[in-house]
């Protein structure tokens, strides 16, 4: 299997093959990151690291599901960084900026500035309502409802049974809905009425 | 909220019926739980709603990439290299196949500075040709002498084979009326065969010496005069022979020296073959 060679070859210190890997997953690692830390900046800082722990840590690598054992390094660096981020409090995080590269990247040229501001507010109160969330439940759910991952996958990078990980999913999409339900005014209207 | 409808239904069910993973089993009881209750139905429908909300959250562009630069792992880099490089070293002798007893033979013989070991062959063969002709002279000393005072090649043959017939039965020789007659007829006139006889009689000298006056005795009531005559030919024989092992001492002496200086050689030159053999390869 090419990531089989591609990981023997970072063991022999070929940086390049190993940078192979971490073209094919940085992508999924970001996603989980931002989802995580709803900041782009933590989010880059936390792949980062943990890319460079993945190398680090490439020796303990004993086969198996490669991108499970690099995503729980993403989500434990991510828990890392929440929790240096709780002791810092160095700003709120309503308060945090968006980058304007990443607000480009989400306008739909279809749609009117008063959609596009609605939109916009939407995503800001759900990632809200993610942050949220306690630890195991917002991985939990970042990992099934964005990500798309399957059960046993997200109980291999949370090392949690999968009847565990079904009632951590179940709890947190109450508590974002019971979120959003309180902020039902800027929801579509289709949910609007359901939630209330 | 119907607390027994909501008991009828754990909650990691509800999470898999909402993802569409239950069986048909489950799938009708979650139904059942609904239609039974408004709160268990408001309940999954709400839960639904909120996914199709959070699966409809754009994905995030990446910043910029995040491959690792050297610097970034540089320690664990380098061990890693280092490693790689020590594995990748040519296996040791001990994982190398065994060599047979013939092969080792071989590499130890052709091992060593080429020019000294071939120096080392060439007083090797000198010395083997020193021990031939030395050994040849210590088992031949009347061929030796023979040569030496210049007698016929012809009748020293036939001596040499009665004096190795005498040497090798000194009792017959001593007694045997065969022998006596083989002298006596052999000495009935031939000048030739005259010396023979008196050849016979030098080489013979010890076991005539040991008390056998037979030979002489009979040969001299046979004929006298020819005996006279091969007396006085004993006589020279005799001490041409003296003459001819004083002169083949030296040369025996020199063979002797020039064998043990030859082996010296041999032993000197090959260990120095090897010693230079082993400070060029050091």
């Amino acid at each position: 299997m090419e990531q089989d060679i591609l990981i023997d070859r970072a063991l022999q210190g070929d940086l390049e093959a190993f940078n192979q890997l971490v073209i094919e997953y940085q992508g999924l690692g970001y996603g989980v990151a931002y989802r995580l830390l709803d900041d782009p900046d933590s989010a880059a800082d936390a792949l980062q690291d943990s890319f460079i722990k993945a190398y680090r840590a490439l020796d303990n690598y004993r086969g198996g599901n490669f991108k499970s054992w690099l995503m729980r390094i993403v989500v434990n660096t991510c828990y890392d960084h929440l929790r240096s981020r709780q002791r810092k409090r160095t700003e709120s995080l309503d308060d945090m900026p968006v980058e304007e590269e990443y607000v480009a990247q989400l306008t739909d040229r279809s749609e009117t500035p008063h959609e596009y501001a609605e939109r916009r507010e939407l995503q800001a109160l759900i990632g809200s309502a993610i942050t949220s969330l306690p630890e195991v439940l917002r991985t939990a759910i970042v990992l099934r409802d964005i990500e798309g991952y399957a059960y046993e996958e997200i109980a291999e990078i949370t090392s949690a049974a999968v009847g565990t990980v079904k009632s951590r999913i179940n709890r947190a999409r109450g508590r974002v809905r019971d979120y959003l339900s309180k902020n039902a005014e800027l929801l579509p209207s289709v949910y609007r009425h359901s939630l209330k | 909220m119907d607390p027994q409808s909501l008991n009828s239904v754990d909650e990691d069910l509800v999470a898999a019926y909402v993802d569409g993973d239950v069986t048909t089993e489950e799938r009708q009881r979650v139904e059942a739980a609904m239609a039974a209750s408004e709160q268990v139905a408001w309940e999954v429908n709400t839960l639904r709603q909120t996914v199709e909300l959070l699966q409809d959250l754009p994905s995030v562009p990446l910043p910029r990439s995040f491959t690792l630069t050297e610097d970034q792992v540089a320690d664990v880099l380098q061990e890693r290299r280092s490693l790689a490089r020590l594995n990748a070293a040519p296996p040791s002798d001990t994982h190398a196949p065994r060599d047979t007893a013939w092969q080792r033979f071989l590499r130890f013989v052709n091992g060593g500075d080429l020019a000294l070991r071939n120096a080392a062959a060439l007083a090797a063969v000198l010395l083997l040709l020193v021990f031939v002709a030395e050994t040849q002279l210590q088992r031949t000393p009347l061929g030796s002498g023979e040569q030496l005072s210049g007698a016929p090649a012809a009748p020293q043959a036939q001596v040499t084979a009665v004096g190795g017939s005498l040497s090798q039965e000194p009792a017959a020789t001593a007694g045997d009326d065969r022998a006596d007659e083989q002298i006596a007829d052999d000495g009935a006139g031939q000048d030739d065969e005259d010396a023979v006889i008196g050849v016979m009689s030098a080489g013979a000298e010890d076991q005539q010496a040991a008390g056998s006056e037979q030979a002489p005795a009979a040969a001299e009531a046979a004929q006298p005069e020819t005996s006279s005559a091969a007396g006085e030919s004993d006589q020279q024989q005799l001490s041409g022979n003296e003459t001819a092992d004083t002169a083949g001492q030296p040369l025996v002496t020199i063979l002797r020296y020039a064998r043990i200086l030859l082996v010296l050689a041999v032993i000197v030159l090959w260990l120095l073959s090897r010693a230079r053999s082993g400070s060029s390869r050091a």
